[in-house]
């Protein structure tokens, strides 16, 4: 080991990564421990250890429903849209220079809403043969496409020469966000009472539908994520200084930024489809690490990756039993626990960053 | 060498440079000077493959700028710009490494990122918050990082090139003149040095060659003292000055003979 030389902080960003991966493993286990059945940690441990061992004794009982098609699914899925969402909302500030940039701000989150709520509305009707062929796999898909189309548009709006202006990009992204909101309210005053409980459910959010199903959908939306990590990195420390200044350093910026769309795209869609829009992950996680490790982005995507879906599987546990047996929506914990965080760091360290 | 033919660059029907030819030859310091808006940052933003030309050649040792990948360009040449802010909180040890190359060993990043600070005279920075800098120290810790960038002046027999837009304009005395002690050594190691300048004593007292741009074209060219006249200054700089003179009455600071303490 060499000394830590000042400035370097990426000896303390592996130890915070290799902190952040025990921390997502003790919640995963409490959050399969968790619910309102009143299972016991050690009818969970042995279920766990016979399923392990290859023994399937107790494969139709209640217990092992509830853990293995229920609770198991449900902290998978938490844990892909929390890695998901905060990833997507570090790539993004990246992108923008912006640490208040997010999918959200930036209509990505309503196109991918637009294209889940056309498959649910007219799913039925118009869409029908897409929907056959498809199945529920249709509905990342056209969020995934809703939000790719929103912000290829996005792009095309706000770049000229191939120079993206940041603040005609975050301007008119508000503007596209409120018309895909506009189409999307549109869509549901004119749906059925039966696509309206559907459209209710979809948009209260929550990872409460979690099947296998979804989860080896999102998979390799997820993974697809997860691969662009290493290239977008280091492209990404250098945009910081400027487009200019990232190409001087030699990145082919044209091709990093429709990269990064392109994976912003991908995580936002099937968080969107499958969790429907929850917000705060991606701002209030890549942030609050920034202040830890420093926001080199090489450190900076993982430990994101892991702390997003930390957050997401807490929150989701907090929704499930606070006010059991009934759930509450995530978006309002996620909000409740990040919004006063958010406000305290800005308070705190107005002097470093410079919003 | 950098060679410029019969550069023409428009926005939209006006030429912003109209037919400009010039050299920047390895081993020298090539200073860029001129009135505000003659169009000095775009012949550098041309250079550097920024900007499109609407016609000419731009050629770097011998290879047509737009032939290289912008990874092989970044090898050969490093730009200093003249501000840059930074969103996020980055120390200088991070920012100056974003100039240094990932197929170093991290031991020998470090060293270089040392290296770099010192020779910018900013020892010891490496651990603070860039935003939290006055700008001139930040200009030097970027001027830090383009040094990472072309660390040794000539690789493999090829000069590698800095491209210096106004690497004075926020510093003091004393760093101006280190500033351009640092871009004259890489010149004399063998490096290639274009910088736009604004204070014409200091284009005179390190400048080898002396470009002056003028309303999109290039006015004179040439040493400074082949440049530097009494008729150049009236006629691009609208002000008549006797060079070489001695004003009469108000006290002056003469750089001529000064060295950065």
């Amino acid at each position: 080991m060499t000394a830590p030389v000042a400035g370097d902080r990426r000896g303390r960003a592996r130890i915070v990564i290799a902190g952040l991966v025990v921390l997502l493993l003790v919640v995963c286990v409490i959050s399969l421990c968790i619910g309102p059945s009143g299972m016991s940690t050690a009818e969970v441990a042995g279920l766990l250890s016979d399923a392990v061992a290859g023994r399937f004794d107790a494969i139709n009982t209640v217990n092992h429903v509830i853990l293995f098609d229920i609770r198991i699914p449900r902290t998978l899925l938490g844990a892909m849209v929390g890695a998901g969402l905060a990833l997507a909302g570090a790539m993004m500030q990246g992108l923008f220079r912006n640490p208040l940039a997010d999918p959200g701000l930036v209509g990505v989150s309503a196109g991918a809403a637009l294209g889940a709520v056309l498959v649910i509305v007219l799913g039925g009707a118009f869409l029908a043969p897409v929907m056959d062929f498809l199945g529920i796999g249709a509905l990342p898909i056209a969020a995934f496409f809703g939000g790719l189309g929103t912000t290829l548009l996005l792009y095309a709006i706000a770049t000229r020469r191939g120079q993206t202006s940041v603040g005609t990009m975050l301007l008119a992204g508000i503007a596209l966000g409120a018309i895909a909101g506009a189409v999307t309210a549109y869509l549901v005053f004119r749906s059925n009472d039966f696509q309206l409980r559907e459209l209710t459910f979809w948009s209260m959010g929550g990872l409460g539908g979690a099947t296998w199903h979804k989860i080896l959908l999102a998979v390799p939306f997820i993974v697809g994520v997860f691969l662009a990590m290493p290239f977008t990195a280091r492209g990404l420390d250098a945009l910081v200084l400027g487009e200019a200044e990232a190409r001087h350093l030699g990145f082919n910026t044209q091709f990093l930024k429709s990269l990064i769309i392109l994976v912003v795209a991908l995580a936002v869609g099937v968080s969107v489809a499958f969790a429907g829009i929850i917000g705060f992950v991606g701002i209030v996680v890549p942030h609050v690490l920034r202040l830890v490790i420093g926001p080199e982005h090489r450190t900076l995507l993982p430990a994101t990756a892991l702390l997003g879906a930390t957050l997401l599987i807490v929150a989701d546990m907090v929704c499930r039993t606070i006010v059991a047996p009934a759930e509450l929506p995530i978006g309002i914990v996620t909000a409740t626990i990040g919004a006063p965080f958010f406000l305290s760091i800005l308070l705190r360290k107005r002097g470093v960053i410079d919003l | 060498m950098l060679e410029v033919e019969a550069l023409t660059i428009r926005a939209g029907q006006r030429a912003i440079l109209d037919n400009v030819s010039l050299t920047v030859a390895p081993g020298q310091l090539t200073a860029v000077v001129g009135p505000n808006g003659a169009g000095k940052s775009t012949i550098l933003k041309a250079v550097t493959g920024e900007l499109r030309a609407a016609s000419g050649t731009i050629k770097l040792d011998g290879r047509s700028i737009a032939s290289y990948r912008p990874y092989e360009l970044a090898q050969r040449r490093a730009v200093l710009p003249q501000s840059s802010s930074l969103a996020f909180p980055f120390t200088v040890h991070e920012v100056v490494r974003l100039g240094t190359s990932g197929a170093l060993n991290p031991v020998d990043r470090a060293a270089r990122v040392a290296a770099a600070l010192i020779r910018v005279d900013l020892n010891g920075f490496g651990g603070r918050y860039f935003q939290e800098l006055s700008g001139g120290e930040q200009q030097r810790v970027h001027l830090a990082r383009v040094l990472c960038q072309v660390w040794e002046p000539v690789v493999a027999g090829l000069p590698r090139y800095l491209f210096l837009d106004e690497p004075t304009a926020s510093l003091d005395l004393r760093h101006q003149l280190l500033t351009l002690d640092t871009a004259r050594n890489f010149a004399r190691a063998g490096g290639g040095v274009i910088a736009i300048l604004h204070d014409l004593n200091l284009a005179a007292l390190y400048a080898d060659k002396i470009i002056v741009v003028s309303a999109g074209r290039i006015a004179a060219s040439g040493t400074p003292r082949e440049v530097l006249t009494d008729e150049m200054m009236r006629s691009v700089f609208g002000v008549s000055v006797h060079v070489g003179g001695v004003p009469t009455d108000a006290p002056f600071i003469l750089p001529h003979s000064a060295h950065a303490a």
